[in-house]
């Protein structure tokens, strides 16, 4: 049977080209979704099954096994199953679900710590290998790491880095397996790489590339073959393309525990098979949603094993294993597909669930029925983010997936240099404390010291600009060394696979605390900060005189400090070099860990007390956003994304009547704040609608609340696999009720 | 003209304040007191901010996107009725840019005031303290307070009723009977809205060194059930038709 037969268009079939295939064979859907099925009687006994397991993997403390005598690897494993008579879909990233991987080739370190958490020794034999003979990530990077870079990253100025774990970030083009199959792949890949010459180290390095990622695609092949599925050749059906495309997942998240593994944007896609089928009749609606059902089920038995330090950084065991909905071709269709509500469907088929991390791209041209339908369930499940399609299209194209939380990347045609951030407030505190770290008194850096009883606003800011200055330099050094080793000791051949052969590389930088620097900087400008220091000439305290404006509130006086921040920062790191030519981006992100934060950083002139967490993202600070959510919003969208491309983060969170009176308006009026939001150039916004009540009950009772789905800065988690600290930080945060 | 008035604060997005989506601008001063205040910051009659009507509004403006169609302000407080040239300068203004203006008052002010600003907006929203002794919850005028209510029916202004139940200081029967009385006198009543007393303000009240005799009783809370019984004795005493009391007020 031919595979591409009743497929329009010429150019894919001669070379990759996706969004070719999907503008050439997709069909909008803009009707209401009256179509959708309930889960097949095979997926709910399945679903079942996968629910006493994850239910007894919280009782046993978060992990329910792991294989400590496997090295991560492809093909390492024989093929598992959760139920084989209940599975439309199969391949588990070991031999038994929620079994979890061992992953030594980031560093052995974490392996023995991940497994010390756990009572369970790891294998004696794969100790003595990446002890002795083979080089990991980690170590490679700490070998070429200087003093200067050490002190940053053990003082928390520089913060999160990936030196110690996968960088994660990279979206393998996963469409490719089912449309061309693994041989058209791999002679493609044959072909960049012969076509390339010898002459220099940059196109010897990327000769090493490809021919590792010729590898990947070789053993992928073996892995499914041994579920008895031929990815030699493309795939002829709906089925065969949604199990290939997960066979191309899995192999990535086999051999990759990076930071965040996402799918993609695989809806447009998926329908075009799905569809082809349905017209033949040789499937129906509730196989159909059988067949997303069962695919959204694997991703969310994806497991990593971390150790105690990541998990946090990173509460709630997240894999952000981020799939987008929604958006606009550029040819002006709207990209929604019947398979857009079949994978939002499974929210319902399924329960709310964090995982996938589901984005929907926004824009006012969205189909109505599907702008209300995508409200209506983030009000439901609190379990959906949104971003503006409008703002990332002109920039990104038509065809690109969130990675990680926020941010955009292009499908098969870009990577990214995950960078972590810089603590922008210690950063702050060094400028005041001339140089010192305001926690042990180290010296940073040499600048003046400030000794006045009250903080000069043109003093302050010099030695800020100094700080910054010296920063980016450090960081942009040591993204550099991170990258250079994860290449060379950790490489992605999985996912590289099934990007272009020579991508453009983003290198993400990003940065943290950015309201609590906007609102110390504009308490020092528009009004006195006296400087209270210790014995050590430390300032450790601040008092502020008087009232000054905070971040939050539509005041451009103290919104444009913001940004004066950020272009300053970004300017800056534009100007170092970077690893292969990478563009600079930068992200207002945090995930959870604006708690660990804020609890490595000193009092801020803003009158935030030392150790107290930070807001999420770019969030302004719990409380002070005095004058609603509106104007909240609008002093986020004057943040510049153009210098933020790795994405700004706003996370809301609103009770259901404060909303509006009715669940009607309620939809009504999210739908026109999201609007607005976007149409004055804010970028992305996790919806969450809950009442304060809600979050203290689950805190108390967590065993009532197993499903309860909270959004924390670019991804979802289960509210009671956060530690306490980290709820009582989500509680604490502003959650607009009397608006 | 230049009417510059006093402001405490704005609030960008309000769905509690009036029909729709809304911005409320709460005015700097308030002579009422009462004891329940959620905005006691708003009292003193100096302070706040000092702003052009024509200002104000152009702050307002860069809200509009947000809200629903037509957008509405509220203006709240503090008592709009202490700043009243200011307060119409705002409405009309607003008005002429197509926003829906609606009062928040407790009623006490000059008539003459209070009868131009009541032609002057969309809505007015009347707080009644106490329908028989507004004096135990506040310093208001019980005389000055009727006289303006029942002016109102010499007006088309659509009205909205609000009133806040608090156990044991205005629960009684014969305190909700007679709000109903009061209700049927105004023809273009469209609403009563029962709010349950909550103490969230009480740390904005600490913030002020200041106390109030409510923080000290205790169970003066009422349920959502106590809340709903209250509005079927209020209706039924005084025949009022049902629709007035719409079910989100309650929620």
């Amino acid at each position: 049977m031919d595979p591409w037969r009743n497929f329009e268009g010429a150019l894919w079939r001669k070379k990759i080209d996706l969004a070719d295939f999907i503008r050439h064979n997709y069909q909008p859907f803009t009707s209401e979704p009256a179509f959708l099925s309930p889960p097949s009687a095979r997926t709910k006994r399945l679903w079942t099954k996968c629910q006493q397991l994850m239910d007894e993997e919280r009782t046993a403390g978060g992990v329910l096994a792991i294989d400590t005598e496997r090295v991560a690897e492809v093909t390492a494993w024989a093929p598992g199953y959760i139920d084989r008579e209940l599975e439309v879909i199969v391949g588990l990233q070991t031999d038994e679900p929620l079994k979890r991987v061992v992953n030594p080739w980031g560093g052995w370190r974490m392996v023995e710590a991940a497994c010390k958490a756990r009572n369970i020794d790891p294998d004696p034999a794969m100790k003595k290998i990446f002890t002795t003979y083979r080089r990991t990530q980690n170590e490679a990077i700490f070998r070429i790491y200087t003093p200067e870079m050490r002190q940053a990253r053990h003082l928390g100025i520089i913060t999160g880095l990936p030196d110690a774990y996968g960088r994660g970030r990279l979206i393998g083009d996963y469409r490719r397996v089912p449309l061309y199959g693994l041989d058209f792949l791999i002679t493609e890949k044959k072909n960049d790489l012969y076509a390339l010459d010898n002459v220099d180290d940059t196109s010897i390095h990327l000769r090493e590339d490809i021919a590792d990622q010729i590898e990947g695609l070789e053993r992928l092949g073996e892995m499914a073959k041994a579920y008895g599925s031929d990815l030699s050749r493309p795939a002829i059906d709906a089925r065969e393309a949604i199990q290939w495309l997960y066979f191309a997942y899995l192999g990535a998240v086999k051999e990759q525990n990076g930071a965040a593994m996402s799918l993609g944007h695989t809806s447009p896609f998926l329908d075009i098979y799905l569809r082809r089928d349905l017209e033949a009749k040789t499937l129906d609606e509730e196989g159909a949603q059988e067949l997303i059902d069962q695919l959204v089920i694997k991703l969310r038995l994806v497991r990593h094993l971390r150790t105690p330090e990541y998990d946090e950084l990173f509460a709630g065991d997240p894999l952000w294993v981020t799939e987008s909905v929604g958006g606009i071709s550029e040819d002006g269709r709207p990209l929604v597909t019947k398979t857009d509500y079949r994978w939002l469907h499974t929210l319902r088929n399924l329960g709310p669930s964090p995982e996938p991390n589901l984005t929907v791209l926004w824009s006012p041209r969205l189909p109505q029925p599907f702008r209300a339908y995508t409200i209506n369930l983030a009000i439901e499940t609190s379990a959906l983010q949104f971003e503006n399609d409008e703002l990332i299209r002109p920039i990104f194209g038509d065809d690109y997936g969130i990675s990680c939380c926020v941010s955009a990347t292009r499908l098969g045609k870009d990577m990214q240099y995950f960078g972590a951030r810089v603590n922008l407030a210690k950063a702050l505190l060094l400028a005041i404390n001339g140089g010192r770290d305001e926690k042990t008194g180290e010296q940073v850096l040499a600048i003046p010291a400030l000794t006045g009883n009250y903080l000069d606003w043109r003093s302050v800011w010099e030695n800020y600009e100094q700080v910054l200055t010296w920063l980016s330099v450090l960081y942009s050094q040591t993204m550099n060394c991170i990258h250079y080793m994860h290449d060379k000791y950790n490489y992605e051949r999985m996912q590289m696979a099934l990007i272009d052969s020579n991508p453009r590389r983003h290198m993400a930088f990003g940065v943290a605390g950015l309201s609590v620097v906007a609102d110390s900087l504009s308490a020092i400008r528009y009004t006195r900060v006296k400087a209270i220091r210790d014995e050590r000439g430390i300032t450790t305290g601040f008092e502020a005189e008087g009232d000054f404006p905070y971040f939050g509130n539509d005041d451009d006086r103290v919104d444009g400090l913001a940004v004066k921040v950020l272009r300053y920062f970004y300017a800056s790191l534009a100007e170092q070099p970077i690893y292969r030519d990478a563009k600079p981006t930068m992200s207002i992100l945090t995930i959870t860990s604006n708690v660990v934060y804020g609890k490595k950083t000193g009092s801020t002139p803003d009158g935030r007390r030392a150790g107290h967490p930070f807001a999420p993202g770019a969030n302004p600070m719990h409380g002070r956003e005095k004058s609603g959510v509106v104007a909240a919003m609008r002093s986020l969208a004057k943040l510049p994304y153009e210098i933020c491309l790795d994405g700004i983060s706003y996370t809301f969170s609103i009770t259901p009547r404060a909303l509006g009176p009715s669940p009607s308006d309620r939809v009504q009026n999210l739908i026109r704040l999201i609007d607005g939001y976007f149409g004055a150039h804010g970028h992305h916004i996790n919806i969450n609608v809950y009442s304060r009540e809600t979050l203290v009950d689950a805190m108390e009772h967590p065993e009532l609340y197993p499903n309860l789905t909270i959004r924390v800065s670019g991804y979802a988690v289960h509210f009671v696999k956060l530690s306490r600290e980290q709820q009582l930080e989500v509680i604490e945060r502003t959650i607009y009720e009397r608006m | 003209m230049v009417t510059r008035g006093q402001i405490q604060s704005v609030q960008s997005f309000s769905t509690l304040d009036g029909p729709g989506t809304r911005c409320v601008v709460f005015f700097q001063g308030c002579p009422a007191g009462c004891l329940f205040c959620h905005n006691p910051e708003s009292w003193a009659a100096q302070g706040g901010e000092e702003i052009a009507p024509e200002a104000l509004l152009l702050r307002l403006e860069r809200f509009r996107p947000f809200l629903q169609t037509p957008p509405g302000l509220t203006l709240s407080g503090g008592e709009p009725l202490f700043q009243p040239e200011f307060a119409l300068a705002l409405a009309t203004l607003a008005q002429g840019e197509g926003w829906h203006a609606a009062l928040d008052t407790c009623g006490w002010g000059p008539t003459d005031s209070f009868q131009q600003l009541v032609q002057g907006v969309d809505l007015v929203m009347f707080s009644i303290k106490h329908p028989l002794h507004p004096e135990a919850l506040s310093k208001l005028n019980p005389a000055s307070v009727l006289a303006n209510w029942q002016l109102l029916s010499n007006f088309s202004t659509p009205v909205w009723l609000r009133y806040v139940l608090i156990k044991g200081w205005t629960d009684p029967p014969e305190a909700l009977t007679a709000l109903g009385r009061l209700a049927k006198e105004i023809p273009t009543l469209e609403r009563i809205e029962i709010f349950p007393y909550n103490s969230l303000a009480e740390s904005d009240w600490e913030d002020l060194h200041r106390d109030s005799p409510l923080f000290h009783e205790h169970s003066i809370t009422v349920t959502e059930t106590e809340v709903r019984q209250a509005e079927t004795l209020i209706q039924k005493t005084a025949g009022l038709p049902p629709r007035l009391f719409p079910a989100f007020a309650r929620t």
